[in-house]
């Protein structure tokens, strides 16, 4: 575990040496944990407002005022990881001035960098953005954000026609000022085609290892549940069925009378109990 | 993961006839998709959205006086939006009831729109007369007495509240007069057992002990501190029933490891392309 904040400087320097891994955090409890592990970077955009906390099965009903509930927190716990979080849907999509107003928010909430998903148009936005001097990373391949044109949850990229597409935007980003791009759910060897043609960091999710790093949820390798289930991903534990076993134990315990506390500094002397008996007769 | 069945929703009916019934209350507390699932997965009966957990867990601040209004309405939402089965007990936040009885009633509503089943208030003195407005506005209405969260600055700690003769008999009487004001339950937090016992048999209404509190009608202990994440062990007491904090290091650790060597993703994790259209992308792109 590397000491001090992971820059993005860092992160870049890892290109073609270190694999790179970002995953996701929800609050400052999770945020202590990812902050102590090995992970380099970690996400709290828009999806974590949607999905995480309110269960939405897409990322696209989050707003700014909830994302910055716990983006501001989570900013100032992580010490180490480098934090990087999606705009929420509609607050870049009018306007460069909307893109640049909002990246400001996060920054002032203290992400390191902000995220914007998609190509075409956002390739304007996030010139726009990052002229002003916030850094930004991109996304292309199946961008939750970009569900409506794509259709549904699927492998992007598998056609030639749709492989260049991605290139060409990855590439276009690039020029924009993108620091780093995720890829996802792009067949492997497209994904790899693309690692080697951009000078900045691919992060691959579902898109193989050819990519500089991996972009995994949090809860997805603990095994606690989301309200989309990920086909995919991997789980390294099965918190959730551990969960439950902790709860349906403390459940027994409460319906047993038998809570017992480990420790419990809360007695009341014989002496003052008799003397409460005595008063309330 | 399966997506459990459909589950039936608990009514604070539901919880008055375990009561006379004499079954005990399990009771934790949730704030998101995850906790919200383990929660109904687990059948516990109610779950409590505490501007406690939602300020120093989730949020990071020192004291649950600092979660604003927006906050804990917020994370209300998300647990109303998900939960299936347990009882919605909201916390009306610090300063959201305290001005006046009108003000008490409106913010009760705000809670209730979000979703929750009931509303929780802190104290008595005129916090009696609150919950009293609340439930004559046909909310239900939950009390809390004993080393209440909001306590915690006027009391210089979270400590101990009932270990002197006079405090447990004050507690006595608030508990009465909350029951009496339409309080359907009250939480007694860091309360002696011995005292809590009393309470509970002197009061018709639910008693839930929680902070080292707990021989009650129920119990109420906080997610974090069942599943053990980090900074969630109270100064009081303590009761962990898992060790998340470790297995979650462990596993981001393990994953982490794997990426760099290159054994993360595997072929179970990525798509293929077909032979014909990579040849295709490559003579385009070339």
């Amino acid at each position: 575990m590397s000491q001090g904040k992971v820059t993005i400087r860092d992160i870049q320097a890892k290109k073609g040496k270190e694999k790179i891994t970002f995953t996701s955090v929800t609050d400052v409890s999770t945020a202590r944990i990812i902050d102590a592990s090995d992970a380099d970077m970690a996400g709290a955009g828009a999806v974590v407002a949607a999905m995480s906390i309110l269960g939405y099965t897409r990322s696209l009903p989050s707003v700014m005022e909830q994302v910055l509930i716990y983006l501001r927190p989570i900013a100032s716990t992580l010490q180490r990881a480098l934090l990087s979080a999606t705009l929420p849907y509609g607050t870049y999509q009018a306007s460069n001035e909307d893109a640049i107003i909002g990246g400001i928010e996060y920054m002032k909430a203290g992400v390191d960098s902000i995220k914007i998903e998609g190509a075409g148009i956002m390739v304007d936005r996030i010139h726009a953005v990052v002229s002003v001097g916030i850094p930004c990373m991109g996304h292309v391949g199946m961008a939750p954000q970009q569900i409506g044109a794509i259709g549904r949850y699927r492998v992007v990229g598998r056609t030639a026609q749709e492989a260049v597409q991605i290139l060409d935007e990855a590439l276009l980003l690039q020029d924009a000022g993108i620091w780093a791009i995720e890829i996802e759910c792009v067949p492997d060897r497209v994904a790899e085609v693309i690692t080697q043609r951009l000078r900045i960091p691919t992060v691959g999710t579902g898109s193989g290892t050819g990519c500089d790093g991996q972009g995994l949820m949090a809860m997805d390798i603990w095994g606690l549940p989301q309200p989309v289930a990920p086909r995919l991903a991997k789980r390294y534990d099965d918190l959730f069925a551990l969960g439950v076993e902790a709860l349906r134990s403390f459940r027994k315990d409460v319906l047993n009378h038998r809570v017992v506390l480990a420790k419990n500094e809360v007695q009341i002397t014989d002496d003052e109990f008799n003397r409460f008996m005595d008063i309330i007769g | 993961m399966s997506q459990p069945a459909q589950k039936k929703k608990l009514t604070i009916a539901d919880l008055r006839g375990m009561k006379e019934r004499g079954e005990p209350i399990a009771v934790t507390t949730a704030h998101d998709y995850v906790t919200t699932k383990l929660v109904d997965e687990a059948e516990i009966d109610a779950v409590l959205v505490s501007d406690w957990s939602v300020a120093t867990s989730v949020l990071g601040y020192a004291t649950a006086l600092q979660a604003k209004w927006d906050e804990v309405l917020f994370y209300l939402q998300g647990v109303c939006r998900i939960v299936e089965h347990a009882v919605v007990i909201g916390s009306l936040p610090f300063g959201s009831y305290h001005v006046s009885d009108a003000e008490a009633v409106r913010n009760a509503a705000r809670l209730m729109k979000a979703g929750a089943d009931t509303v929780k208030v802190e104290g008595a003195g005129p916090i009696i007369d609150r919950a009293h407005a609340i439930s004559q506005a046909g909310i239900l209405c939950v009390g809390h007495l004993g080393a209440t969260p909001h306590s915690v600055k006027r009391r210089s700690g979270l400590c101990p509240f009932g270990q002197k003769a006079e405090e447990a008999a004050q507690l006595v009487k608030d508990a009465q007069a909350l029951a009496q004001a339409g309080a359907w339950a009250i939480m007694l937090e860091g309360v002696p057992d011995r005292v809590a016992e009393i309470v509970c048999r002197k009061t018709n209404a639910i008693i839930i002990g929680a902070g080292g509190t707990s021989d009650c009608d129920g119990q109420m202990l906080t997610i974090y501190s069942i599943l053990g994440m980090p900074e969630a062990v109270s100064p009081l007491f303590s009761r962990q029933y898992a060790d998340f904090e470790g297995s979650m290091l462990a596993a981001l650790n393990a994953w982490c490891a794997e990426v760099r060597n290159l054994e993360f993703p595997t072929e179970k994790q990525t798509f293929d392309i077909k032979d014909e259209q990579f040849e295709r992308f490559l003579e385009v792109i070339n």
